[in-house]
């Protein structure tokens, strides 16, 4: 028994190699991904937001223009980028597309001091999320310093601290997704294309006269989606940590996760290679299938960005879970709720195999 | 005769209510090649793939070297098995597509000594995908012969290959059978199967309709022996219609059926009694060929 499930594996694993095509999907593709769109969404680098100012306030004698610049900086929320005060403004923001620009005018400290109505200028893209949350920063700054100019003390504060332990940053969010992305698309993929082409190439047939069983067989390809699929997650977590600066636990739910992804997928795969008789449909079905659940599954995207009907539709795409759990697992480290996403994963995976079972034949009859 | 190794009894297959199967029987010699003929969807994969384990009957009865059918492990271990346009994998080499079922089959197997056999020795480490027709073809055979069994069946063999390849696939048949094994052969190709067999049925619409050597079923269902006059045209029908009214004209040829030969010497005194002058007189013995046409009633090309 065993000897057969190790000749299957050592001729899956040469006709792997081999292949220059699943090699590319297997490994290039999902690092091409995350560079990608590490590129794109971290262009920051810190993950902090640019605020650009231009503080006209050059001589003031008070010094509250600069403390206040000074208090911004020290909340750490923004990276501050100062404009020379000789730009002309207008072509500063043409040529560099800021989404916000403050302004100190001149005389701001003098006004404060003087009557306490000093005015700061805002100037913002009202649709940009960043402009808004600089904004957000300079109102709370503005509020704490009104306070303490009129000698009076917080009644309330709030103390923020980060909503995970660690630092978190959208690579953080991201790599996780990719992970169940390539999870998903490995095994449903592969085992759906190697169906087909041992159906058309007659090596069902074949195997089905030797003393091969079906469970061998299944228990041969199972194992590879696992070596593959570990294989494939090592290195995107490599790229993440060393690359994007990931903060990441690989813990034993995490592990589980991928094990039983690939059992879900696998099986959802075995269901699809059973009933698609033909490759090229096949091909097709598999795509139709995977791609929308890469958008919708919160791969990309945190889902409470999507519309409501949206967000419903992911709560019964099984790569949602996977790729949950992989963050309650990987990123902020919440067990319980890793353990809840697998418990659906494992219930949904009985499923899948309960109906592969069914649907997968090696002869025609 | 010698021992019978596959005996088949009243074999049916139902798909959808209709017998693609229809009430076969079939006997094997030991050591024969065993040539079942029949037109596209004939039912012959169906029966072949039944006697293989890998469908099932039915009804009927099959025993296959003394085995009951329902002993699939052990008559699966005693047969090889090529199945219709098999094609191993595309990335693995000719020697390890063979140790690879070799594995399966746990069985020690000389693949050197197998390839050689095919006469592929300079193909030993090149990707089956990379390989023509042909000698995919005999890696499929090698394929078949991993557990040295008694029995090999091949699903159409000879099928898409060029005249040259089929030649070198009849030559490894030929071996076979002097080694000792049993072939049970599909084609479509009744030149192959006249020139291989001793033994050849011919199955249409599920059933057996005839059965015997080559030689047997030529003599009984074969047309006899025709001459043809060619070029000889109007003249020589006209010449010849009195003496033999089946006579026809094709194009500018004639053709007349012969009386087991005895009347070609009558036919050419007549044509030169009559000075009829004509290019060639050319005899043309029945072939399986013939009977196949004249029994399923199509034309046929062999091959798909
Ligand atoms: N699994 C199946 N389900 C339904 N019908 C089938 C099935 N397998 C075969 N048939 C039908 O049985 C008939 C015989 O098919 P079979 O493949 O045995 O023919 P064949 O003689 O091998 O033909 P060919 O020369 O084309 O290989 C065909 O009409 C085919 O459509
Ligand atoms: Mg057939």
């Amino acid at each position: 028994m065993t000897n057969r499930i190790l000749v299957d594996l050592s001729a899956t694993i040469k006709d792997f190699y081999r292949s220059p095509s699943a090699m590319f999907w297997t490994f290039a593709f999902p690092l091409l991904l995350i560079l990608i769109f590490g590129a794109i969404f971290s262009g920051g680098g810190d993950g902090t937001y640019t605020m650009y100012v231009q503080n006209l306030d050059q001589n003031d004698a008070t010094g509250i223009s600069q403390s206040f610049l000074d208090t911004v900086n020290s909340t750490g929320a923004v990276n501050m980028v100062m404009i020379d005060p000789s730009t002309n403004l207008d072509d500063f923001i043409r040529d560099n597309s800021p989404s916000s620009v403050l302004i100190i005018p001149s005389g701001f400290g003098m006004d404060v001091n003087l009557s306490g109505d000093g005015l700061l200028i805002f100037r913002m893209d009202q649709s940009s999320q960043s402009a808004q949350v600089v904004l957000a920063v300079i109102n709370g700054v503005a509020q704490h310093m009104n306070l303490a100019l009129a000698n009076a003390s917080e009644s309330i504060g709030v103390q923020t601290t980060n909503i995970i332990n660690t630092n978190m940053n959208y690579m953080d969010f991201f790599i996780p997704g990719i992970i169940g992305l390539t999870v998903m698309n490995n095994s449903v993929n592969y085992i759906t294309m190697v169906m087909c082409d041992y159906r058309s190439r007659g090596i069902f047939r074949k195997l089905k006269t030797t003393p091969i069983s079906r469970v061998e067989w299944l228990t041969s390809q199972i194992i590879w989606q696992l070596v593959l699929n570990f294989a494939s997650v090592l290195l995107i977590t490599l790229v993440g940590v060393t690359v994007f600066g990931m903060n990441i636990s690989l813990d034993f739910s995490f592990w589980l996760l991928i094990i039983v992804g690939t059992a879900l997928f696998t099986a959802l795969g075995m269901i699809l290679g059973g009933l698609i008789k033909n490759q090229d449909t096949a091909g097709s079905v598999v795509m139709a299938i995977t791609f929308p659940m890469m958008f919708l599954s919160g791969s990309f995207f945190a889902l409470d960005m999507m519309p409501d009907y949206l967000q419903s539709i992911a709560t019964v795409l099984p790569l949602t879970y996977l790729n949950e759990g992989l963050r309650d697992a990987m990123v902020y480290g919440n067990l319980t709720n890793a353990y809840y996403n697998l418990l659906v994963l494992v219930g949904v995976t009985a499923v899948f195999v309960a109906v592969a079972s069914l649907t997968t034949k090696w002869k025609e009859d | 005769m010698s021992e019978t190794v596959i005996e088949v009894r009243d074999l049916v297959k139902t798909y959808d209510r209709v017998n693609v199967v229809d009430h076969v029987d079939l006997d094997v010699g030991a050591g024969d090649v065993f040539s079942l003929l029949g037109p596209n969807g004939a039912g012959k994969t169906t029966t072949v793939e039944i006697l293989e384990c890998i469908r099932d009957a039915s009804a009927g009865s099959i025993s296959i070297l003394g085995l009951d059918i329902s002993r699939k492990k052990d008559i699966k271990n005693a047969i090889g098995v090529m199945p219709q346009s098999f094609n191993s994998f595309e990335r693995l080499t000719v020697r390890e597509s063979i140790l690879y079922f070799a594995g399966m089959f746990k069985c020690k197997v000389d693949a050197d000594e197998l390839i050689a056999s095919v006469r592929l020795e300079e193909k030993r480490d090149v990707q089956f995908g990379k390989l023509s027709g042909g000698l995919k073809q005999r890696v499929g055979i090698a394929i078949s012969l991993v557990n040295d069994p008694d029995i090999v069946f091949l699903d159409e063999p000879s099928t898409g290959l060029d005249p040259s390849a089929r030649r070198d696939v009849w030559e490894v048949i030929r071996q076979l059978k002097k080694k000792g094994k049993t072939v049970f052969l599909t084609t479509h190709y009744m030149e192959e199967a006249e020139l291989l067999s001793d033994e050849v049925n011919i199955m249409n619409r599920g059933k057996v309709i005839c059965s015997g050597s080559p030689l047997q079923v030529v003599s009984q269902h074969g047309a006899s022996s025709t001459a043809l006059v060619r070029g000889g045209g109007e003249y020589a029908l006209n010449c010849m219609q009195s003496r033999f009214p089946g006579v026809i004209l094709e194009g500018d040829d004639v053709r007349v059926t012969l009386d087991n030969g005895k009347n070609l010497v009558e036919i050419i005194r007549m044509l030169d009694d009559s000075q009829v002058r004509y290019e060639e007189i050319t005899v043309k013995r029945p072939s399986l060929e013939d009977v196949f046409i004249k029994l399923t009633g199509e034309s046929y090309g062999g091959g798909e």
